[in-house]
């Protein structure tokens, strides 16, 4: 069977050319394929469109795979056809004609909607594609490129180069700008943000390391750790404030608290700088030796030493003060001006402004209501000064030397010329030399009383006499008191106030072999009294049933503690009235007191154990230790910049040593303009 | 078998990225700088400050390189490969780099570009992975050009029916082909809508009007309409196609100028840190 396809092309001048094509077989493929029998060269034909077959009951036209086809313009996909029907496959038009050489079919393919200008229109319309919008990479590129180094490296740059073009950021906190601060790197520690806004203020050079010289315009004085030339260390002389003082790292401070960072020289300071005398020191709780508190080893020559507190015999301290604490710490109270009161550590010792010290005890606000330096007690209301021995003596003289002119002596054993009434009749001659005599008795009298006596500078100082009788001098040693027992380090004493005094420097603390020695002679007293109470009533029951037991088990330190605890309680809590339980009270207040120091030597400072209860290094602890303790690392109480070591900076104009808290000692006497008005608050608080 | 980039070569530029990461993250932790925090002024932060402008100048150079085709003893692929995975582990080593100490200023400037410069790329990654083939389901086998050419045949039919038939369709059937314009500028690529389309709004309005035909013109009537619908799903497909193909193409006018102002703000984050040393 033949089917006939014929071509139809019609020409400009209206003629028609065709160009015929035979086909074997029943059917007739149309599309853009070329093995379609049909072949249809157009852009908007599918590769298989459609079909025409001729089938056992007519001929029929199918659209393939769901392409467009129509019927005599209806849109189909499958139909029957008939001669003269026009079946559309994109934009030809296949027409059933007569077969012309009596083939079984015959088909007219004419392109009937050639492509022309609606597509090309269309196209010139649209725009296909982001490269047709005028949008240019290119162009974007250049833009960004140069607005960023624009904005971020030429204006900064500029701008610093052109200082006096730069906004002043003092006086326009608020507004100001700089260029250069789009280049900060990070925050600035606290203590530098007042001149945060100044990058040049340390940036002095570009392409420079920021120089010492910046850092000494404001921390002039800046003192070495060590002396330079002494220990020529890289460490030391080839170090820029910056190595270690890194800026713009958000933190509020920049002064390094790493344990590592001192450890690395400290632990091994033999090696590093064979000249340093100091110890050997690392880890706080590991690698760290006991105190080496400034001692007065003799207060007379003023001399003073570093002794550790582990040395053996326990350093003592000869500050040239002989009162003991214990005497003022009786916790039933002592005598005082208005009878009875009871003492505490805060009636002579208080915290200094700062925190670090405590205000040097002195006589007149601390001692003076109690001890009034009085010399005679005919002499009411007469007392020697404190503080000189010259003043004291002229005082003394001057009394007894008026007096024995003017009279009124009050006492019936001196000679009736001083004891007459006030008078002016003039002497005789015999009368003016035998009161000049009682008077230079009595004055020798004083004076032996007022300082080779117990009773007045004796009962606190250390005093001295030399020479016979009349031209007897007499003198008291210059108390040597220390306002920092361990100088190296800054013990502030603010950042322990929630902790007792006792609790760093009661004598079973500082000195525990002495205190039990003290509890062990005080306690069989009180145990026997204790005992021999005649009621069993209530808590007195407990506290004999307690005693009872302590003296079974025998004397021990563990006892020595109960004992204490026993006392305490006794001292402090109501008990039934019985008789004899005023003397158990005051025997339990000698086993309390025996807390306190009863000697001036005593040194009354915690040996390093006591800090360790509460503070270790920054490695922290080991596994089988709770890690329940503080890490503090080298500079929680020492400091890098040694107050003493000379300024790092070559050209300081002031050579004084960096500023710390306090001296090491002072005379206790003559404390500064500051602490005397504290003391004055402290001498009227104490008077209410 | 076409053999993607992102498993070429068995993940072979990968695992170079991983070790990277690895290595520098382990460096990270097991480095202790020996003042302050972590920060890109230690030796650490030194060194992955190097490799990443290293690294960051090598990515950017992948721009000169795919432009000479044939040239070069590393084929394309691994280049690709490589700067896709490299690329990603550059976020890592920046990161680091920073010590995670970010502010107003010009080195978190440059780290944010780098950011986006990567984002833009992962996007990029995904639009080529994922919408080659979307685009080929769309089209169906044909070219963007043969689905206008039928667009445009289907005005002509449409033309050579609605001729016969009142004004009004005439024109609306002129109007959806006159008017019709594809794409257009780049939002309306990428959102692939048009609200004022003209094929629309005669398949709108032509369905109504056909109501009004006298029943002999009835038939022309649905034959011009049912033309219209079959041009608006054509019109509707070609846009998608631009979608597809501006989504395709946009990440790179992102990707590429704000890799120009990174390199800018890397040479600024440079010579700052030093003149400010």
């Amino acid at each position: 069977m033949a089917i006939l396809v014929r071509f139809i092309t019609r020409k400009r001048s209206g003629g028609v050319a065709h160009r015929d094509q035979q086909v074997e077989g029943t059917r007739v493929r149309f599309g853009r394929s070329t093995d379609n029998e049909a072949h249809l060269p157009d852009p908007r034909v599918s590769l298989y469109q459609a079909v025409i077959e001729q089938r056992a009951n007519g001929v029929y036209a199918e659209a393939l795979g769901g392409a467009d086809m129509t019927v005599n313009g209806q849109p189909v996909q499958v139909a029957q056809v008939k001669k003269g029907d026009v079946v559309g496959i994109g934009p030809y038009d296949v027409t059933m004609i007569d077969p012309p050489g009596g083939e079984a079919l015959a088909l007219g393919v004419e392109l009937a909607r050639p492509m022309g200008d609606d597509l090309e229109k269309l196209v010139a319309r649209s725009k296909l594609g982001l490269e047709q919008t005028g949008m240019s990479r290119r162009r974007w590129a250049w833009m960004l490129t140069l607005l960023v180094l624009a904005v971020f490296l030429v204006w900064p740059v500029a701008a610093f180069f052109n200082p006096s073009r730069v906004p002043d950021t003092d006086a326009n906190k608020n507004f100001a700008f700089r260029p250069d601060m789009m280049w900060n790197s990070g925050e600035i520690s606290d203590a530098h943000k007042p001149i945060a806004q100044q990058c040049n203020r340390c940036h002095q050079m570009p392409f420079k390391m920021v120089r010492d010289e910046a850092c000494y315009v404001c921390h002039e004085s800046i003192q070495h750790h060590a002396d330079p030339k002494k220990f020529k260390l890289p460490e030391l002389t080839e170090v820029l404030c910056e190595s270690c003082h890194k800026e713009h790292n958000g933190e509020p401070s920049i002064i390094r608290k790493d344990q590592k960072f001192c450890a690395d020289c400290h632990g091994n300071l033999v090696a590093k700088a064979p000249a340093s005398t100091l110890l050997a020191v690392g880890d706080f709780l590991k690698d760290h030796h006991e105190f080496r508190p400034t001692v007065a080893v003799d207060a007379a020559a003023g001399k003073v030493e570093r002794i550790s507190l582990a040395a053996s015999p326990r350093p003592k301290e000869r500050s040239g003060l002989t009162f003991p604490h214990d005497k003022h710490l009786r916790p039933g109270g002592i005598r005082g001006p208005e009878g009875l009161e009871a003492l505490d550590c805060g009636s002579c010792h208080q915290v200094a402004p700062g925190g670090f010290l405590m205000v040097p005890v002195a006589q007149e606000p601390h001692c003076q209501r109690c001890h009034e330096l009085a010399f005679d007690p005919v002499a009411r209301g007469r007392r020697v000064p404190h503080g000189s021995v010259e003043a004291a003596v002229n005082v003394i003289r001057d009394y007894y030397g008026s007096t024995a002119l003017s009279g009124g002596y009050a006492d019936p054993t001196a000679p009736e010329i001083v004891r007459r009434l006030p008078s002016r009749v003039v002497l005789t001659p015999s009368q003016k030399r035998e009161a000049q005599e009682w008077a230079e008795t009595q004055t020798q009298q004083a004076l032996q009383f007022v300082f080779g006596s117990k009773a007045v500078c004796g009962t606190c100082h250390m005093t001295t006499q030399s020479g016979e009788a009349a031209s007897r001098r007499y003198g008291v040693v210059k108390p040597n008191i220390a306002e920092r027992w361990l100088p190296k380090g800054l013990f502030r004493h603010s950042s322990h106030a929630t902790e007792t005094c006792q609790r760093c420097h009661g004598l079973d603390v500082t000195d525990p072999a002495k205190w039990e020695a003290r509890v062990k002679d005080a306690a069989p007293p009180f145990f026997a009294a204790t005992l021999a109470l005649p009621s069993d009533d209530g808590a007195l029951g407990a506290v004999k049933a307690q005693v009872k037991a302590m003296q079974q088990a025998g004397w021990s330190p563990a006892v020595a503690r109960q004992a204490s605890a026993a006392a305490a309680t006794v001292a402090t809590v109501k008990l039934p009235e019985v008789d004899g339980l005023r003397q158990v009270r005051r025997l339990a207040e000698d086993v309390v007191g025996a807390a306190w120091s009863d000697e001036a030597t005593d040194i009354l400072l915690p040996g390093i154990a006591v800090c360790r209860e509460c503070h270790v290094g920054d490695s922290g602890l080991t596994m089988a230790q709770p890690n329940n303790r503080m890490p503090s690392s080298c500079v929680t109480c020492h400091y890098y910049h040694t107050p003493t070591q000379g300024p790092m900076n070559p050209s300081a104009k002031s050579a004084d040593p960096h500023r710390i808290p306090g001296q090491y000692r002072s005379g206790g006497t003559e404390p500064g303009e500051s602490l005397k008005g504290l003391q004055t608050s402290i001498r009227n608080s104490s008077r209410k | 078998m076409h053999e993607s980039i992102l498993v070429y070569r068995g993940f072979r530029y990968l695992k170079l990225s991983l070790w990277m990461v690895a290595i520098a993250v382990v460096a990270y932790i097991v480095h202790q700088p020996t003042v302050g925090p972590p920060n890109g002024g230690t030796a650490l932060g030194y060194t992955l400050g190097t490799i990443g402008v290293l690294l960051i100048v090598w990515l950017a150079w992948f721009g000169v390189r795919k432009r000479r085709y044939g040239l070069g003893k590393v084929k394309l692929e691994d280049w690709l490969s490589a700067h896709v995975y490299l690329g990603l582990g550059l976020i890592v080593v920046a990161t680091l780099h920073t010590g995670f100490q970010f502010g107003w200023n010009v080195h978190t400037l440059a780290y944010s570009l780098m950011i986006f410069v990567i984002v833009s790329g992962i996007f990029g990654i995904i639009v080529y992975v994922r919408f080659p083939r979307l685009m080929t389901e769309n089209r169906r086998g044909s070219t963007q050009r043969d689905l206008l050419a039928q667009i445009a045949e289907l005005n002509a039919k449409a033309r050579e029916i609605s001729v016969t038939l009142g004004d009004d369709i005439h024109n609306e059937v002129m109007a959806s082909a006159d008017k019709l314009a594809l794409g257009g500028g780049a939002l309306k690529q990428l959102s692939g809508r048009d609200r004022n389309c003209p094929v629309q709004h005669a398949v709108k309005r032509v369905g109504e009007l056909v109501l009004g035909l006298p029943k002999s013109d009835a038939e022309k009537g649905r034959t011009v309409l049912s033309l219209l619908a079959r041009k608006l799903e054509l019109v509707e497909r070609v846009r998608r196609d631009l979608r597809y193909k501006a989504l395709m193409d946009i990440w790179l006018y992102v990707h590429v100028p704000v890799t120009f102002a990174l390199l800018a703000s890397l040479a600024a984050h440079i010579v700052s840190v030093f003149f400010y040393w």
